[in-house]
C-alpha cells in the first residue's frame, strides 16, 4: 500500500469541524424543526406526576428497606457494622421496644393473684439466694481471637492430655484435638492420644483417618483392648464386615458378656440385612446392660426396621423374666412400664411397677417411674405424695424435682410448680431441664398467653452463673429459646454477653443462625467455621456453613460441606434437602444421585437413608425405576423401615404401580397414621383415581400431624380436580410457603393456570420450571408445550413463537409431546397428533404395570392443548369439536379437563364464528319477543341483589353494597358487586340501567369488564367529572358528546353494540355511535360499580342503581325506550329523528318523564357518529358547529374544523387522525336557529 | 426603588449532579427545576427523532417519567444530556414504531388496502437530512450530535455506549463525506494540498 491510499492520519483539529458547517448543520435543524413550546398545562403535568413517582418511590423503597443491604427482620430497627479497637467486627444492634410485650407481662401479673405477681417482679437470683447477675468483661481480643489464635503449648505430655480432656468436657473437641496432636508430637506413641484422636475421627466421620490413628495404637500395643473395640465400630461403619465380625468373635470369645462388643455385633448383623440376628443381639446388650438407654434405643431402631416397635414392651417383659440378676431384673421391669406409660398403656404400666416398687422400697427409680406412671393416670396426689418422700430421702438427685413439677402443674398449682422447676433446673441445669424450657414456655402461653420472658430468661442467667463451666448447653438452649419465642433482638444481646463470657460450637452455631436469618452471610460463614472448628463432630455447623457459602455463590463448597454433615449424621433430612435443592440451583439435578452414591461408598453404616435419598434424587431427576431400586435396597437391610415403606409407596404411585403402593402406604399407615410420606402418597392415589373422600381422609390426617406443606398441597389437588382453579392456585400458594422445594407445586399450580384460564400464573411457573431445571429436562417438552399456550393465552405471540422455534431445536423429537409441538408449528395437523398420543397410550398399555386411565390421560391431555391452540388462532369450530369431546369422554382421572374444557367451551359460546357476526351494513337490531329474552343477567335490585335471568349467575357483594328502599345502594370506596365472566366477546350485547349519584363531581366506574390476561382488553363505563359518560372498549374508547344533566337524578344508561357499532344511550337517547371491533374477551369477572380487579385505585360508585340487564342480543330502540320509561313517547331512533326528539307538551305536562329525562329529550345538540376518521354530525337544522379533538383527553381540545348544517347533516373526514393513531371529538354549536340551541 | 444592580445576586444553579442527590433525598421540589432546565432540549430532540409534535409532547412525558421512577437510588455516572439521549431516542423510536403500527391497524379495520412504502427521507432542500444525506446514519448521529447539540466527544460515546475512539473514527470519516459533498463542501476551508503533501513526505 503507497502512502496515497492510506487512510488520513488522525488530526484531532477535525472534530471541532469548521464553524461554517456547524452554523449550516444548526440552521438546517431549526428550518426542520422549530422550537416547539410545551403547554404550560403539560409542564404542570409532568412536574406533578414526576413529584408524585419519586416520592412514591421513596415510600416503596423505605418500605422495602432497601436503602441499607442486607435487609433487617421487622423486630430489628436498624443495624450498624462497625471495627472496634481491637479489630473485631462488632455487631451493634438497636432494637425496638416491645411494648407488647410489657403489656401482656403486666396482664398476666395482675390476672394470677399477689404471689406471682411477687414472685415475677422479684429477679431470680434473688429467690434464690444468690448474688445480683452483673456481665462480666469482655475477654480480650474477642473470642474470634481466642478460636483464630493458635493454642499455647501444654509444656509436656501430661499436661497436653489433661487440656485436650477438659477441653473435650467443654465440648470443644477443635481444641482437644490440638492438645491431642501437641502429645502426639511429643510422644509419637501415646496411646490415650492416638485412642482418642481416632474416636474424634470417627464421630467427625473421617473413618480413614479414625482407622490409621488406631491401627498405629495398635501396632504399639497390639492388644489395647479400647483400641480393638474402636477400630471394630470404624470397620463396622465402613462396611467392612467380615473383618469387624472375625475380631468381634475372637474377643466375644474371651469377654462373652462385654457390651460393647454385643452392640458392635448387633450392628453387623443389622447393617448387613440380618434383621432377626440383629434383634438377638439387641435383646442380649438390652438384657446385659438394661441401665444404657442407648442399648433401649437401638433395639427400638431394630423392631422398627423390622417392622416389629409393637412388640417391644413383651420383649422387655420376655427378658425380665429371663434375667436372672434381681437387680437387672428390676430394671428391665422398670422399662416395661414406663414403656407401657409411652405407649398409653397406663393401667398394666402402674401394676407392673407397683410390683416393683413393692419389691424394692429402697429403688427410688421404680418409685420415681411409678409416680410418672400415676401422674398419667390422674392419681396426681399419690403420685406427689411418691416424688415428696422421694425428695426427703438424702440421696435424692435434682431431677426428681422435674417429675413433682410436673405433678404440680397437672394438679394446676403453678406457683409450686415454677418453685420446684427453678430449682431443679437451678441444681441441674443440663439435667434435662433446659430442654423442659420449651415445653414450659409453650404451656405459659397456652394458658396465660404469657410468654414467661422474664423469670426464664432470669432464671437461665442464673444458671449460668451457677454453672459457667455449661455455658455452650446453657446459651445455646437460652438462644434457642429466645429465638423461638420470635425474641431475635434479644437472643442476639444475649449471645453477644455470652461470647465474651466464653465460647463453644453451640453457642457460635446459634450466632451463625443468627447472622444467616439477617441476610450476613459473611458473619454467617465465619460464626459456622469457628463452630465446625470448635467440633469439627458438629454436623449443624457444617450445614449453616454450607448454607453461607451457598448464598455467597460458593456451591460446590456448599455442596461439600452438606456432604460432611449428612457423613457425620446421615440422618440429617435438612442437609440432604439443602445438597439436592443446590444441585437444581447449579443446574446439575442428577449430580445429586452421584453425591449421594459417594456417600453410601464413605459410610456404610449410613445406606440405609443414603439411598432413600438418592432414591428421592432419582425420581425428581426421572429416574423413578432407578429411585424404586434404591428403596428396594433399603428394603432389603430394613424391611420395615417407614420412611422406606412410604417413599416405595410414593415412588410406585408416580410410577402408575397403585396396587402395591396402596399396600405399602397402608402398611406405614397401620404402624404411623399421621405419617407425612404416605399419607401423602395415598393423597395421590386418591387423587389420581378421583376418589375425594380418601384424598380428603389423607389431607386431615396430614393436617393432623402438622405436614402443613402436603396438607395444603393436596387441597389444592383436591380443588384442581374439581374444577376449582383459583382456589387449586392459592392453596398451592399457601403450600409453597412451608417447602424450600416448591418444583412439583409450579408444575400443579402452572396445570391449574392453564386449565383455569390464569396463563400468567401458568407463564411464570413455566417459566421457574425451565429457568431451574433447564431445557434439557426430560419434561421440558411438556413445560414448553404449556409455556407456548400460556403465552398465547396472554397474547404474547411474538415470545410464543421464540419460545416453540426454541422447543423445536431442543426438545426431544422421541418423546411425547414434541408432536404438539410441532402441531403449533403448522408442520403436523391435530389428527396426526392425536393419532401418536394413541401410540403412546398404546405402549403404556403394553406395560401391564401401568394403569389404563394413565395412558388414555395422552389423548386427554392432547385434546386439551389442541382446543386451546385452535381457541387462540380463532378456529372456534375446531376448538368446540375438542372440548365437547373432553366433555362427552368424562374420565374419573381426568375430571380437570373436563371441567377445563366446559368453562372454555362456555368463553367462546359467545364468541360467534367470523361469519355468523353481522356486517357493518347490516340494518338496525330487530326487537326480541319480550324484554326477558336474550338476558344473559339481570338484577332488578328490588328487593335483593342476586341475578334473576335463567342463567342465575352467583352474585359476590363486595363490601357492604345493600338494598336500601327498593333500589341497590352502592357506598363507593371498596363496595361494589361482582359476577362471574359474562361472555360479551365476539356478540352483540346491550347493558342497561338506571342510576344516580349523590357525590357531586367526582368519577367513578359504572360497570367493568377486563379480560383477565390482557392489560387493557376491557369495557367499562365510568362517570367522569363534569358529568361525563366515557365508555371503554378496548381500543374504541368513545366519550359521550352529552353530558349526563343532572346524576342526582334518575338516569337510564344503555350501552350496546351491534353490528361493529357501540353506542351510547342516555334516557332513550343515543348520544354517541362509533364503529369498533368486537371485544374478544373470554375471560375475568363482571363488576357493577367498580374498574377490573387489576386497575388499582378506589373509584367505586356512589350511589344508587336499579334494574341491572345485560342482553346477549342489541335492544331495538323501542325496547330501549321501554326500559327507559319512555316507550311509546319516541318514534324512531334518535338519528332517524336528526338527533332532536319533540315530545308532545301534553306528556310533559303528565310529568311522565323525569327532570333528566326531560333535559336529554329536549337537548337540541347534534348528534355525532363516528367511523374511524369519517365523522357524520346529525341535528336539526340551521346550526353551525365547531368541531374539536383531543388526541388524549388529558391534553384538552384542539380545533379541527367549523361546519354548516344546513339539510339535517354534515359529514367530515379527518386526515390527521389517521396519523395519530385514535381521537376524541366533539361539537360545539356557535350559531343556530333551532330553538333552545344557545351557542357555546 | 431597589434598582437591579442594587438586588442581591440570585443564588447560583444547583448543578445537575446536585439536583439528583436533592432528589434522592427526597427533595421533590428539584424535580421541576430539572424539568424546566431540560425540557426544551428533549422537546427538540424528540421532534426530531418523531417528526411529530404530539408524539415529541408524548416522548417528553415518558422521558421525565422514566427519569422520575430511577428515584430514589440513582447514580449519575455521566454528563445528564448522555443520560438522556438514548432514552429520548428509545422512547421516540417506540413511539414512531406505536404510532406506525396504529396506522397500520386503524387501515385495516376500516378494509382499505395497505399504505404504501414510508415515503423515503427527505432527500431536497436544505432540511437538516439533505444536508446529511451523503451519511450512513451512524455517522449522520454523531455529526448531529457533535455539530447540531455541540456534545463533546466523551459525552457523544457515553450517550451511543461506544467507544471514544469509534466517535471519533466517525467524525473523522463523517467530515471528509462532508467536505466532498457539494452541499456542504462551501464550509470547508481550502486545503493547501502542497503543504499536507510535504508534511506527509519523510
Amino acid at each position: 500500500m503507497n502512502s496515497d491510499q492510506r487512510p488520513p492520519p488522525f488530526d484531532p483539529e477535525d472534530f471541532s469541524g469548521p464553524e461554517a458547517l456547524q452554523s449550516l448543520l444548526r440552521q438546517a435543524d431549526q428550518a426542520d424543526h422549530p422550537p416547539l413550546e410545551v403547554p404550560p398545562e403539560l409542564d404542570a403535568e409532568i412536574v406533578r406526576k414526576g413529584r408524585e413517582r419519586i416520592a412514591a418511590g421513596r415510600r416503596a423503597s423505605a418500605a422495602e428497606g432497601t436503602a441499607t443491604p442486607p435487609p433487617l427482620p421487622a423486630h430489628i430497627e436498624h443495624k450498624v457494622d462497625v471495627d472496634d479497637e481491637a479489630g473485631r467486627r462488632v455487631v451493634r444492634v438497636a432494637f425496638r421496644r416491645r411494648v407488647a410485650w410489657l403489656a401482656a407481662a403486666t396482664a398476666v401479673v395482675l390476672a394470677c393473684g399477689w404471689w406471682i405477681r411477687q414472685w415475677s417482679e422479684a429477679p431470680i437470683e434473688q429467690q434464690a439466694g444468690l448474688p445480683a447477675f452483673e456481665l462480666k468483661p469482655p475477654q480480650e481480643g474477642g473470642p474470634e481471637a481466642v478460636i483464630a489464635a493458635k493454642l499455647p503449648d501444654a509444656g509436656s505430655v501430661t499436661n497436653a492430655l489433661a487440656l485436650a480432656a477438659e477441653a473435650r468436657a467443654a465440648r470443644r473437641a477443635g481444641e482437644a484435638i490440638e492438645y491431642y496432636e501437641q502429645a502426639l508430637a511429643r510422644d509419637a506413641n501415646e496411646p490415650t492420644a492416638l485412642l482418642e484422636l481416632g474416636r474424634l475421627a470417627f464421630k467427625s466421620a473421617d473413618l480413614p483417618e479414625a482407622e490409621a490413628r488406631l491401627n498405629r495404637l495398635l501396632e504399639a500395643q497390639p492388644e489395647h483392648r479400647d483400641a480393638r473395640i474402636e477400630r471394630t465400630w470404624v470397620l463396622t461403619h465402613a462396611g467392612k464386615y467380615a473383618e469387624a465380625e472375625a475380631e468381634l468373635d475372637a474377643m466375644l470369645s474371651v469377654t462373652p458378656e462385654e457390651p460393647r462388643l454385643i452392640s458392635t455385633r448387633g450392628t453387623v448383623e443389622l447393617l448387613q440385612g440380618r434383621i432377626e440376628s440383629a434383634l438377638d443381639w439387641r435383646q442380649r446388650w438390652l438384657a446385659t446392660e438394661p441401665t444404657n438407654n442407648e442399648a433401649l434405643t437401638e433395639l427400638r431402631q431394630t423392631l422398627e426396621w423390622a417392622g416389629k416397635e409393637q412388640e417391644l414392651p413383651g420383649i422387655i417383659a420376655a427378658l425380665a423374666a429371663s434375667a436372672t440378676n434381681p437387680v437387672k431384673r428390676a430394671h428391665l421391669k422398670l422399662l416395661h412400664g414406663n414403656e407401657l406409660v409411652g405407649r398409653g398403656d397406663v393401667t398394666n404400666a402402674v401394676l407392673v411397677l407397683e410390683e416393683v416398687a413393692a419389691t424394692n422400697p429402697e429403688d427410688a427409680t421404680a418409685r420415681l417411674v411409678l409416680a410418672r406412671a400415676l401422674t398419667h393416670q390422674g392419681q396426681l396426689e399419690r403420685a406427689e405424695a411418691l416424688l415428696r418422700e422421694l425428695l426427703a430421702r438424702p440421696e435424692a438427685e435434682p431431677r426428681w424435682r422435674l417429675e413433682l413439677a410436673h405433678n404440680l402443674h397437672h394438679q394446676g398449682r403453678e406457683a409450686e410448680f415454677w418453685q420446684e422447676f427453678s430449682a431443679a433446673h437451678l441444681a441441674a441445669p443440663t439435667g434435662g431441664a433446659a430442654n423442659h424450657y420449651f415445653q414450659v414456655t409453650h404451656r405459659r402461653l397456652q394458658s396465660t398467653n404469657d410468654p414467661a420472658f422474664t423469670p426464664l430468661n432470669d432464671l437461665f442467667r442464673a444458671a449460668l452463673e451457677l454453672h459457667p463451666e455449661l455455658i455452650n448447653d446453657l446459651g445455646f438452649h437460652h438462644t434457642a429459646w429466645l429465638r423461638a419465642l420470635n425474641a431475635g433482638d434479644a437472643a442476639y444481646q444475649n449471645l453477644e454477653r455470652l461470647l465474651q463470657q466464653g465460647d463453644g460450637p453451640g453457642l457460635r452455631l446459634q450466632l451463625a443462625e443468627l447472622l444467616y436469618g439477617i441476610r450476613n452471610y459473611d458473619g454467617a460463614l465465619r460464626a459456622a467455621e469457628a463452630s465446625r472448628r470448635l467440633d469439627p463432630a458438629y454436623a449443624p455447623a457444617w450445614r449453616v456453613r454450607g448454607l453461607s457459602l451457598e448464598m455467597l455463590g460458593r456451591r460446590d463448597e456448599a455442596v461439600e460441606s452438606y456432604k460432611r454433615a449428612l457423613l457425620i449424621n446421615p440422618t440429617y433430612d435438612d442437609a440432604a434437602h439443602n445438597l439436592i435443592r443446590t444441585r437444581d440451583k447449579q443446574q446439575q439435578p442428577r449430580k445429586s444421585v452421584e453425591d449421594f452414591t459417594e456417600l453410601i461408598e464413605r459410610r456404610a453404616s449410613g445406606r440405609v437413608s443414603y439411598y432413600l435419598w438418592r432414591a428421592y434424587a432419582s425420581t425428581r431427576t426421572s429416574s423413578a425405576v432407578r429411585g424404586l431400586e434404591d428403596i428396594e435396597a433399603a428394603l432389603q437391610v430394613a424391611p420395615g423401615h417407614l420412611n422406606a415403606l412410604a417413599s416405595q409407596a410414593d415412588t410406585l404411585t408416580g410410577l402408575g404401580r397403585y396396587d402395591p403402593a396402596r399396600v405399602a402406604a397402608n402398611a406405614v399407615l397401620a404402624r404411623s397414621p399421621q405419617h407425612r410420606v404416605a399419607n401423602a402418597a395415598l393423597g395421590k392415589i386418591a387423587m389420581d383415581f378421583g376418589d375425594l373422600n380418601l384424598a380428603e381422609q389423607a389431607r386431615q390426617r396430614l393436617e393432623a400431624g402438622g405436614h402443613a406443606y402436603e396438607a395444603h398441597f393436596l387441597r389444592g389437588r383436591i380443588q384442581l380436580y374439581q374444577g376449582r382453579f383459583p382456589d387449586s392456585i392459592q392453596s398451592f400458594t399457601t403450600a409453597e410457603r412451608f417447602t424450600p422445594d416448591a418444583s412439583a407445586i409450579w408444575e400443579y399450580r402452572a396445570t391449574a393456570g392453564l386449565l383455569g384460564g390464569d396463563f400468567t400464573v401458568a407463564h411464570r411457573d413455566h417459566l421457574w420450571l425451565l429457568e431451574r431445571f433447564g431445557p434439557n429436562d426430560p419434561r421440558a417438552n411438556g413445560w414448553l408445550e404449556h409455556q407456548y399456550l400460556a403465552m398465547r393465552g396472554r397474547g404474547f405471540d411474538g415470545e410464543a413463537a421464540a419460545t416453540l422455534k426454541e422447543a423445536l431445536s431442543k426438545g426431544n423429537p422421541c418423546q411425547w409431546p414434541y408432536p404438539m409441538l410441532r402441531m403449533f408449528a403448522g408442520e403436523i395437523p391435530p389428527e396426526v397428533v392425536l393419532a401418536k398420543s394413541q401410540e403412546v397410550a398404546f405402549d403404556m398399555l403394553k406395560k401391564t404395570e401401568y394403569w389404563p386411565h394413565r395412558a388414555f390421560g395422552y389423548e386427554v391431555a392432547a385434546r386439551a392443548g389442541i382446543g386451546l391452540f385452535a381457541e387462540f388462532e380463532g378456529d372456534y369450530e375446531i376448538a368446540r369439536t375438542h372440548y365437547r369431546w373432553l366433555i362427552d369422554h368424562p374420565d374419573p382421572m381426568w375430571r380437570e379437563y373436563q371441567m377445563m374444557a366446559t368453562n372454555r367451551l362456555r368463553g367462546i359460546e359467545g364468541r360467534a364464528s367470523r361469519k355468523r357476526l353481522p356486517t357493518a351494513d347490516d340494518s338496525t337490531p330487530q326487537a326480541g319477543a319480550d324484554l326477558s329474552e336474550g338476558l344473559l343477567a339481570w338484577l332488578p335490585m328490588t328487593t335483593d341483589l342476586n341475578d334473576h335471568s335463567p342463567a342465575n349467575l352467583p352474585v359476590t357483594v363486595h363490601g357492604s353494597v345493600r338494598m336500601e328502599n327498593g333500589v341497590a345502594r352502592f357506598p363507593g370506596d371498596g363496595n361494589f358487586l361482582e359476577l362471574p365472566h359474562v361472555p360479551l366477546g365476539r356478540r352483540e350485547f346491550s347493558i342497561s340501567f338506571w342510576m344516580k349519584s349523590d357525590a357531586t363531581n367526582e368519577w367513578f366506574s359504572l360497570f367493568s369488564l377486563k379480560e383477565a390476561n390482557r392489560c387493557n382488553r376491557a369495557l367499562y363505563l365510568q362517570l367522569r367529572a363534569f358529568n361525563e359518560l366515557y365508555l371503554g372498549f378496548f381500543r374504541d374508547d368513545v366519550v359521550a358528546p352529552l353530558a349526563v344533566p343532572d346524576r342526582a337524578q334518575w338516569n337510564h344508561v344503555v350501552v350496546q353494540y351491534s353490528r361493529f357499532r357501540q353506542s351510547l344511550w342516555l334516557n332513550g337517547r343515543q348520544l354517541v355511535e362509533r364503529f369498533a371491533q368486537p371485544l374478544q374477551m373470554v375471560s375475568g369477572p363482571f363488576r357493577i360499580g367498580a374498574f377490573p380487579p387489576d386497575w388499582g385505585g378506589h373509584h367505586e360508585f356512589h350511589g344508587w342503581m336499579r334494574d341491572f340487564r345485560i342482553y346477549g342480543r342489541a335492544l331495538h330502540h323501542t325496547e330501549i325506550h321501554e326500559l327507559a320509561g319512555v316507550g311509546g313517547l319516541l318514534a324512531g331512533t334518535a338519528r332517524d329523528a336528526g338527533g332532536h326528539v319533540n315530545l308532545p307538551e301534553e306528556v310533559r305536562q303528565r310529568g311522565a318523564l323525569s327532570p333528566a329525562q326531560t333535559a336529554v329529550l329536549d337537548d337540541p345538540r347534534p348528534f355525532l357518529q363516528i367511523a374511524g376518521n369519517q365523522l357524520l354530525i346529525t341535528a336539526p337544522p340551521v346550526q353551525v358547529y365547531e368541531l374539536q379533538f383531543s388526541p388524549d383527553l388529558n391534553r384538552g381540545w384542539s380545533y379541527l374544523a367549523t361546519l354548516t348544517n344546513t339539510t339535517g347533516s354534515v359529514n367530515y373526514v379527518d386526515e390527521g387522525a389517521l396519523a395519530e393513531g385514535m381521537r376524541y371529538y366533539r361539537v360545539q354549536v356557535r350559531a343556530s336557529e333551532v330553538e333552545g340551541t344557545a351557542p357555546q | 426603588m431597589i434598582s437591579p444592580e442594587a438586588m442581591p445576586s440570585p443564588e447560583p444553579a444547583a448543578t445537575d449532579q446536585e439536583l439528583i442527590a436533592a432528589l434522592n433525598a427526597g427533595e421533590t421540589a428539584a424535580f421541576e427545576a430539572m424539568y424546566l432546565r431540560h425540557r426544551d432540549w428533549v422537546t427538540h430532540l424528540a421532534l426530531r427523532f418523531t417528526g411529530d409534535r404530539d408524539a415529541a409532547f408524548t416522548v417528553l412525558q415518558e422521558t421525565f417519567r422514566y427519569l422520575a421512577d430511577k428515584f430514589p437510588g440513582f447514580a449519575l455516572t455521566c454528563q445528564f444530556r448522555s443520560f438522556l439521549y438514548p432514552v429520548v431516542k428509545n422512547l421516540s423510536l417506540m413511539e414512531r414504531r406505536r404510532a406506525d403500527r396504529v396506522i397500520r391497524l386503524e387501515e385495516r379495520l376500516m378494509n382499505e388496502p395497505d399504505p404504501a412504502e414510508t415515503p423515503s427521507p427527505v432527500t431536497d432542500g436544505d432540511g437538516l437530512a439533505a444536508l446529511l444525506q451523503v451519511l450512513s446514519p451512524d455517522h449522520r448521529e454523531v455529526v448531529v450530535l457533535r455539530f447540531v447539540e455541540d456534545f463533546e466527544v466523551r459525552e457523544i460515546a457515553a450517550a451511543l455506549e461506544i467507544p471514544e475512539g469509534t466517535v471519533k473514527s466517525r467524525l473523522h470519516h463523517a467530515l471528509k463525506l462532508l467536505r466532498a459533498s457539494p452541499r456542504t463542501r462551501h464550509c470547508f476551508p481550502e486545503r493547501d494540498e502542497s503543504n499536507v503533501q510535504t508534511s506527509l513526505s519523510p
